[in-house]
C-alpha cells in the first residue's frame, strides 16, 4: 500500500506578543500499517495556557477519533459537545481542522470555524468543494464544512490558523485581513521556486503574517502545509553479509540505487570498493576525536565508520547530541542527510565481528543491529520518515 | 635517490578506540628531515582484529609490514631506523 507520492507535512508556529506559549495546536501523525497521514490544526479560543490546553484536548481528541475510523460528522459532533462553551462570546472554545490522508492520496477534510484550507495544485490556487451540515448542540447550530478530494504529486495544502488569515487587520495594507493577498503570496512563492519544501513555506508564510502584524503576533499563528512530491531516497549499507555470496548482491542494490548512498563500516566499504573496483580515500585532515574520519569513494556520498558513528546518529536522532554548526563530523553529515530524505532503506550485514565483545575494550560497543532499531524507531515516530531494513 | 615510506592508519573501530584516534596526528609530528618522505595514508579497516591473533590494535603498516599496539612513538621509532641517515 504504497502512497503514489511521498507526503511532506510541516508545521511553524508563533506566539501572540507577550504569550508564554502558543494557543494553537497541530499535530500530524503517520499510521505505517495503514499508509495514513493525519494532521489536526486547533485553536483554542483566548491566549496563553488556557487556549493551549484547550487546542490540545481538541488535537487529540481529533486524533484518536480519525486514527480510529470514526466518521467525521461524529468526530466533529463529539468534540463541539465535549468542548466548554463561551457563553459571552456565544461560540465554541475551540475551532479545528481534521485532515486524513489515505494511502491512495484520498483526502478527508473536516472544517469548524478554522480558515478554510487552500489547495495549490501545480503552483496555482485550486477551489476545494465543501458541503456544509449543521451540528445542533445544546449551545445551538454550529456549522461544520466537509470536503473530500484526491491528491495529485505536486499538490500543495496549506492550513493556517485564524492568526495568519486576520493578520495586519486594521493596517493601511490588509485592512481586512491578509485572507486575499495569501493566495497570491503563495503562488508567487512556488512561481519563484516550484520545489520550495513543506518547511521553506511554512516558514515563509509565517514570517509574513508577522510582517504583516508589524513583527508582533496579534494573535497565535500556526501554518502547516502539507506538500506531496517525489520521495528523496537514501540507502545506508551497514555491515558485512553473513555470507559472502550476499557481497555481490550489496553492491548491485547499491549501485542501481536512485537516490543518495551512504556505507557506514570499513569492512563493508572494503567489500564495495573490491566489487566496484574503486579505492578508498581515507581523509587524516579533518578529525574531532570522538569519530573516526570519513572516507571518500567514487559513487558513494559517504564513507563512515560503522558502530561508533551510528551510536552518535542515534543520539543526535534522539536530541541528547548536539549538532554542530560548522565542521560537521562524519555522524552530522549522516544525520544531515537522513533529515533530508524521506525514504531511508538500511542494508545491514549480520556478520558480528568478534573483537568488537572483547570485555577488555575501554568502551561497550552497542550490537549493530539494537543501534538500528533505535534510529529506525527514531526516524519513524519523531520524523515521520519511510524506513526499510533488509538484513544480509 | 631517498626512499618513499608509507605509513597506512587503520581507522577501523577496534583501532580508533584502543588510541588510534591520537595516530592521525603522525603527520604532525614527523622530524623536517624526513616528512617529505613519508606518505601517511588512512585506511578504513587492515582486518587484522577479526584475525584470531594474539597481536592487539591499533594497526598500522609501515612499508607493508604490521605493527600492532601502535603508538606515535613506536612509528617514529620506525622511522628513524629507516632514515638512520638523514635523522
Amino acid at each position: 500500500m504504497h502512497q503514489p507520492f511521498h507526503i511532506e507535512a510541516e508545521t511553524i508556529q508563533g506566539n501572540r506578543q507577550g504569550a508564554t506559549c502558543c494557543g494553537d495546536v497541530c499535530l500530524s501523525r503517520k499510521l505505517k500499517e495503514e499508509n495514513r497521514v493525519v494532521t489536526v490544526l486547533a485553536d483554542g479560543m483566548g491566549q496563553g495556557i488556557k487556549a493551549n490546553i484547550l487546542a490540545s484536548m481538541t488535537t487529540s481528541m481529533a486524533m484518536q477519533f480519525a486514527m480510529n475510523h470514526e466518521p467525521a460528522w461524529r468526530t466533529a459532533e463529539f468534540i463541539i459537545n465535549t468542548l466548554p462553551y463561551n457563553d459571552v462570546r456565544k461560540m465554541a472554545n475551540s475551532s479545528f481542522t481534521i485532515m486524513d490522508i489515505n494511502f491512495e492520496g484520498q483526502v478527508k477534510l473536516v472544517e469548524f470555524n478554522n480558515p478554510p484550507a487552500l489547495l495549490f495544485r501545480s503552483g496555482n490556487y485550486d477551489h476545494i468543494v465543501r458541503s456544509e451540515k449543521l451540528i445542533t448542540t445544546a449551545n445551538g447550530n454550529h456549522q461544520v464544512f466537509y470536503s473530500e478530494f484526491k491528491l495529485e504529486k505536486e499538490d500543495r495544502l496549506v492550513l493556517i490558523s485564524n492568526g495568519v488569515s486576520l493578520s495586519g487587520l486594521g493596517s493601511n495594507h490588509h485592512p481586512l485581513g491578509w485572507n486575499e493577498g495569501l493566495v497570491d503570496y503563495v503562488e508567487m512563492a512556488i512561481d519563484a521556486n516550484g520545489s520550495v519544501s513543506a518547511t521553506q513555506l511554512s516558514k515563509k508564510i509565517i514570517d509574513r503574517a508577522k510582517a504583516n502584524d508589524g513583527g508582533m503576533f496579534k494573535d497565535d499563528a500556526t501554518c502547516c502545509v502539507i506538500y506531496c512530491r517525489e520521495p528523496r531516497k537514501l540507502i545506508v549499507a551497514t555491515g558485512p553479509p553473513y555470507h559472502k555470496k550476499h557481497d555481490k548482491l550489496l553492491a548491485d542494490t547499491l549501485q542501481h540505487f536512485k537516490g543518495k548512498r551512504v556505507v557506514c563500516g570499513g569492512t563493508t566499504a572494503q567489500i564495495l570498493s573490491r566489487e566496484f573496483n574503486e579505492p578508498i580515500e581515507v581523509s587524516l585532515d579533518f578529525t574531532d576525536y570522538q569519530l573516526p574520519p570519513a572516507s571518500k569513494m567514487k559513487g558513494i556520498d559517504l564513507v563512515t565508520e560503522g558502530i561508533l558513528t551510528l551510536g552518535k546518529v542515534s543520539g543526535l536522532l534522539e536530541g541528547s547530541d548536539r549538532l554542530m554548526q560548522q565542521n560537521s563530523n562524519p555522524a552530522e553529515q549522516l544525520f544531515k542527510l537522513m533529515m533530508g530524505c524521506d525514504e531511508i532503506h538500511f542494508m545491514v550485514g549480520t556478520r558480528i565481528n568478534e573483537a568488537h565483545h572483547d570485555p577488555n575494550l575501554p568502551v561497550e560497543l552497542e550490537i549493530r543491529r539494537n543501534v538500528l532499531k533505535k534510529i529506525t524507531h527514531l526516524l519513524e515516530e519523531k520524523y515521520l520518515k519511510d524506513v526499510e531494513i533488509q538484513y544480509l | 635517490m631517498i626512499k618513499k615510506t608509507e605509513v597506512k592508519i587503520c581507522s577501523g573501530t577496534m583501532c580508533y578506540i584502543m588510541g588510534g584516534a591520537g595516530l592521525h596526528l603522525l603527520k604532525d609530528r614527523l622530524p623536517s628531515q624526513i616528512k617529505d618522505h613519508v606518505s601517511v595514508y588512512g585506511i578504513p579497516c587492515l582486518n587484522i582484529c577479526q584475525d584470531e591473533s594474539e597481536k592487539r590494535p591499533p594497526y598500522v603498516q609501515i612499508n607493508g609490514v604490521l605493527m600492532d599496539s601502535a603508538t606515535i612513538d613506536k612509528i617514529l621509532k620506525q622511522l628513524k631506523i629507516i632514515y638512520n641517515d638523514l635523522l
